[in-house]
């Protein structure tokens, strides 16, 4: 059995090397080690399902890098390709079930292709029996059409000796929204690589990430927005748990391209720490080329506000309760996404 | 909304003057083992020091140059040549000083600078100290202020081997270790324990030969209790050929000292800043940067805090304009390793005229730093659509007794303000200029006020002529 | 012997290095009810945050016992579980937790017992029923976008179902129109009646004293003790102001 080195979520713009968040070394098993079970897929009738993408959506970059598509291309069976057609609205969403075998390694490439005016949610839930261990790859391209919305809601729930390797590639076309819901809990470590190329005028995407992490779990992030059409919009609100030992590296860059008129940006997160022996590390990048954009920037990381803390101390919360009351409520705010009822409460019990 | 100054006052001629090239000494260009070994001995260095060259210059030529920042491939190295020594000795008094040089210096306003309240001036031209002058009753204080190469001789010279390049050793970066093999120049500051120095120290650098480098090394030990104020001015004449500035800074800031370090770069539009710059700070200790960065064809300047005792404090406010050709890479580093720490970090950048600026900044909050608090707001301003601006903010904390806050916000300037000023009377440019200046005053209202007005002309000046 | 329920005792408080209270003297028995009166800025809030432990205030000077025990070090948490409330004149929001479970919370945080549901919910429901509050605010974040006449609502009710042995009320009628103080005033004395509670009443005026018999008057100026008097006193005050003790 032997292992690929590559380099994955590789930060658009570099900084100094010792703070090594450029990017990150990962370990890829070797192809032969990987065996791809039939998922359980429940698609609602309206859309159609294709074994194949169109080629052009190969070349939709993503957060993981090349080295990642170059090698989850060598391990998955082609792509499952979901296309919504012309109007067309999904009340229900697709629901992708991976319930993984412990030992097991595998690699999944989907497609998203959503014509004008049509709307659809995946929701994917990554999850194992306690304890599994393995590799999962993921890879989720989406071409937004004009007027359209696609929504995916990710899940990871995985055993603690899991690896899960995810990429997002997007496209959004004119007035175009894109929304992504990632909520990070279990695997032992999680690469989330996610790029979304705001082409369209008016396009918009919304991503709220949310991570609960302890022991010697690490998640390594890479989310890029780049802004092309003018007027576009992006929103980007992370939200975590830190306890243990757990490692975190949150990469979130938003790219004003020149000639991207008009359009605003923002990154907000918010970290709350309950241990000393975590490593929490944060790099929230604004580039600009032009002039009229709005972009911003706001991060809290630690402590809650002292106020706060007396006022629940004067209802006889103490300090740690506070905490853990305040770090709970806020994830499962972000279970309350989640567009199905079992997953949802899986993932509850999952948190508790 | 006042007018401090006329644009028209500030004629940019006189930052460009360059005198004839009476260079007594040139060494040959490019550099060699045999050039520094030649370097050392002009300049009698102690033993240890012709080591400590020697040893910088191979770690100089192990290191690469950096693959993250802005390009210096118009940086030949074989171009630069390292030690230029004017015609003239080290000099006390001004009418001592030749005529050439003090005609420049005239035209810098360096005499009427000194007069105004500034405690001593350390004018380096070219890589000697040529001019040098410490009010008697700051020596009166006990306090050292000299050139480099004196202290390294002098009294203070054991003072200034344990501390020489032990912030920013030769490791640290290409540019660092080049700095160690052939730094010429600079200044030596000690302030005793409890002595409060109450008027600024000012130094005043200038490159003047063409392809010079400079790499003028700036110790500063402000004692236990102690407190000062140094302001660093640079100013440099326009050349076709590649300039380099790599200078050093190394500051000590003792158990509850106060030290803060001003600092005005307007270098030519073709100089590289390669300039380190770091502070150690001790036990209830404060270090306060204030920095302008407005002139140099490329620069990487990152001032860096250790707090290194508890209740250490460290503050950096900057303002960073980036004009045409220019590409400014700027902010800074605040390291906190000690309990109770805290570091305040406020940064304005202004991008123009396809001048591209970069906000770069890493807070480092170790586990052994519990309690600690750091701030950091960034703010940048695109004043048209043919340039750039990048925020780049690392945060990496280790305990969980950490207060950390960060917001950045990029923007341009507001149309109802360019309209209102307008409304009572300014022109387009006018009004333009005095929304830029207003937005740097986070740094003006750091500085001295001649400082202050210097700075805002130089925002006026490279407004100018910013629409059409 | 009987022992003052809340005894403060020569108490000094600085916050930021600044002297705010010079040694204020004060005992409450248990049943009894409070009115701290006194102008802006004379220390009154400053006051009540103290007796509450809000670590912003040091006590440089004096001390606070509780039942006869000391608590002058206990922190607010501490406070809280011994009896003491303290109603904020500006509540807190406090995001991502709603109303529901932050009483739930706070009640199970005091006892051993678990709450059941159902009897947490009739009483809960009982209380915003007298207090003219929506059930709605139940699933709704503490304070976040409430009203400030919901907020303070949503004090009282905090109130009724926690049931403090002393609570202070930091002018919980300030900002509320008439109709509302009737209902915060209904509130109140409901606590005294269903708790047989202790009140430390800091306000400006009488409408929230109503239905209330006030059994001490105390006037603060400038950080001190101006002047004590029976419940008489507050009309007084009202009609007259402070010039009198500004002297």
């Amino acid at each position: 059995m032997g292992n690929n080195t590559i380099a994955v979520n590789k930060i658009p713009s570099l900084t100094w090397n010792w703070l090594k968040m450029n990017e990150t070394d990962v370990q890829i098993s070797d192809k032969e080690n990987f065996r791809n079970e039939e998922l359980v897929i429940n698609v609602p009738e309206e859309l159609e399902v294709m074994k194949e993408s169109s080629d052009y959506m190969d070349d939709i970059a993503g957060g993981m890098g090349d080295e990642f598509v170059k090698e989850i291309h060598e391990r998955a069976d082609g792509t499952v390709c979901f296309s919504a057609g012309e109007g067309v609205t999904c009340e229900v969403p697709i629901v992708i079930s991976g319930e993984y075998d412990c030992g097991c390694n595998t690699a999944q490439k989907f497609a998203l292709k959503t014509a004008p005016g049509s709307e659809i949610t995946v929701l994917m839930d990554f999850a194992s029996e306690k304890g599994g261990n393995g590799q999962v790859m993921s890879q989720t391209v989406i071409d937004a059409g004009k007027n359209s919305t696609v929504r995916i809601v990710q899940i990871n729930r995985l055993g603690e000796g899991f690896e899960l390797f995810n990429d997002i590639a997007g496209v959004a076309g004119k007035e175009a929204r894109i929304e992504i819901v990632h909520i990070f809990l279990g695997g032992s470590r999680t690469y989330q690589g996610c790029r979304i190329n705001l082409l369209g005028d008016k396009s918009f995407v919304k991503e709220d990430i949310g991570y609960f992490l302890d022991n010697k779990q690490c998640l390594d992030m890479n989310y890029v927005v780049d802004h092309n059409g003018k007027k576009s919009e992006s929103d980007i609100r992370v939200s975590g748990v830190m306890e243990g030992e757990s490692e975190k590296l949150f990469r979130g860059t938003i790219d004003f391209k020149n000639g991207c008129a008009g359009s605003k940006g923002a990154e907000t997160e918010e970290v709350i720490l309950r241990d000393d022996e975590v490593i929490n590390k944060t790099i929230p990048v604004i580039l600009c080329a032009e002039e009229d954009v709005e972009g911003s920037h706001g991060a809290t990381i630690g402590r809650l506000d002292e106020d706060l803390i007396f006022y629940m101390e004067t209802r006889g919360f103490e300090e740690e309760e506070i905490y853990r009351l305040i770090s709970k409520t806020k994830l499962i705010a972000f279970c309350d996404k989640i567009p199905d009822e079992d997953i949802r409460n899986k993932t509850m019990t999952f948190l508790s | 909304m006042k007018e401090k100054t006329k644009v028209s006052d500030i004629d940019r001629n006189i930052y460009d003057i360059k005198d004839e090239e009476k260079d007594a000494y040139r060494i040959e260009e490019g550099l060699t083992r045999e050039i520094v070994e030649k370097l050392s001995k002009e300049k009698n260095d102690p033993d240890w020091m012709r080591e400590f060259r020697l040893k910088a210059l191979d770690i100089y030529n192990e290191l690469q140059v950096p693959e993250w920042g802005p390009s210096i491939e118009g940086l030949n190295m074989d171009e630069i040549v390292t030690y230029v020594r004017p015609n003239t000795k080290m000099s006390a008094k001004w009418s001592e000083v030749p005529d050439d040089i003090k005609n420049t210096f005239d035209r810098l306003g360096i005499p009427e600078a000194e007069r105004q309240s500034l405690a001593g001036v350390g004018a380096q031209y070219d890589s000697e100290l040529v001019y040098h002058n410490v009010r008697k009753e700051v020596e009166e204080q006990g306090v050292i202020y000299t050139d480099m190469e004196s202290a390294l001789k002098g009294e203070y010279a054991e003072m200034v081997k344990e501390h020489f390049m032990k912030l920013v050793p030769p490791t640290d970066h290409k540019f660092a270790a080049l700095h160690g093999a052939v730094w010429s120049g600079g200044s030596f500051v000690y302030v005793p324990p409890g002595v409060s120095v109450e008027i600024p120290l000012q130094s005043y650098f200038r490159l003047n030969a063409p392809g010079a480098g400079q790499f003028e090394h700036t110790l500063i030990i402000v004692d236990e209790g102690a407190d000062l104020h140094f302001i660093e001015g640079c100013s440099a004449p326009k050349y076709n050929v590649a300039n380099l500035h790599a200078g050093c800074v190394e500051l000590f800031v003792g158990k509850g000292a106060k030290l803060r370090y001003s600092t005005i770069e307007n270098w030519s539009k073709n100089m590289y800043n390669l300039n380190t710059k770091r502070a150690k700070v001790e036990e209830n200790g404060r270090i306060e940067w204030v920095s302008g960065s407005f002139g140099s064809h490329v620069s990487y300047l990152y001032p860096m805090s250790v707090l290194n005792g508890k209740g250490a404090r460290a503050e950096f406010t900057g303002v960073t304009f980036a004009g045409n050709d220019q590409n400014l890479d700027t902010g800074t580093k605040v390291i906190h390793n000690a309990e109770n720490t805290s570091s305040y970090v406020n940064t304005r950048s202004i991008s123009k005229d396809g001048g591209v600026s970069t906000f770069r900044s890493a807070v480092v909050i170790t586990e052994k730093a519990k309690n600690s608090k750091s701030s950091v707001s960034c703010e940048s301003l695109m004043v048209d659509n043919i340039s750039r601006s990048d925020t780049i903010p690392a945060m990496d904390i280790r305990t969980r007794f950490a207060d950390v806050g960060h917001e950045a916000k990029i923007g341009k300037i507001s149309d109802d303000a360019v309209f209102y000023l307008m409304s009572r009377g300014l022109s387009e440019e006018e009004a333009k200029a005095l929304i830029v200046s207003g937005f740097a005053d986070n740094v003006s209202k750091e500085l001295p006020v001649e400082y202050a007005v210097e700075m805002n002309n130089l925002i006026r000046l490279e407004m100018k002529g910013s629409i059409g | 012997m009987a022992e003052n329920l809340l005894k403060v005792e020569n108490l000094t408080v600085k916050v930021d290095e600044k002297e705010i209270l010079h040694g204020i003297n004060m005992e409450v028995n248990a049943g009894e009810t409070h009115v701290i009166m006194g102008p802006n800025g004379a220390g009154k809030s400053t006051l009540g945050l103290a007796i509450m432990g809000n670590p912003k205030y040091t006590v440089s000077e004096g001390k606070i016992s509780l039942d006869g025990e000391d608590i002058t070090e206990e922190p607010a948490n501490e406070r809280a579980k011994k009896g003491l409330f303290l109603s904020f004149q500006a509540p807190i929001e406090v995001p991502g937790i709603t109303l529901s479970e932050f009483l739930r919370n706070a009640l199970q945080q005091r006892s051993d017992k678990r709450i059941k549901f159902w009897d947490f919910k009739k009483e809960v429901e009982e209380n915003m029923e007298l207090l003219d509050m929506d059930e709605k605010y139940l699933q709704r974040d503490l304070n976040v976008g409430f009203s400030g006449g919901e907020k303070k609502k949503a004090e009282v009710l905090q109130l009724l179902m926690i049931k403090p042995k002393l609570a202070i009320l930091d002018e919980t009628d300030s900002g509320l129109d008439v109709d509302a103080v009737k209902t915060v005033s209904k509130g109140i004395s409901e606590y005294m009646k269903k708790c047989g509670g202790t009140l430390l009443i800091i306000t400006h005026n009488t409408r929230i004293l109503e239905s209330l018999s006030v059994d001490k008057t105390h006037i603060i100026v400038k950080g001190k003790l101006a002047a004590e008097g029976d419940g008489s006193m507050v009309q007084k005050i009202i009609e007259n102001g402070f010039a009198e003790f500004e002297k």
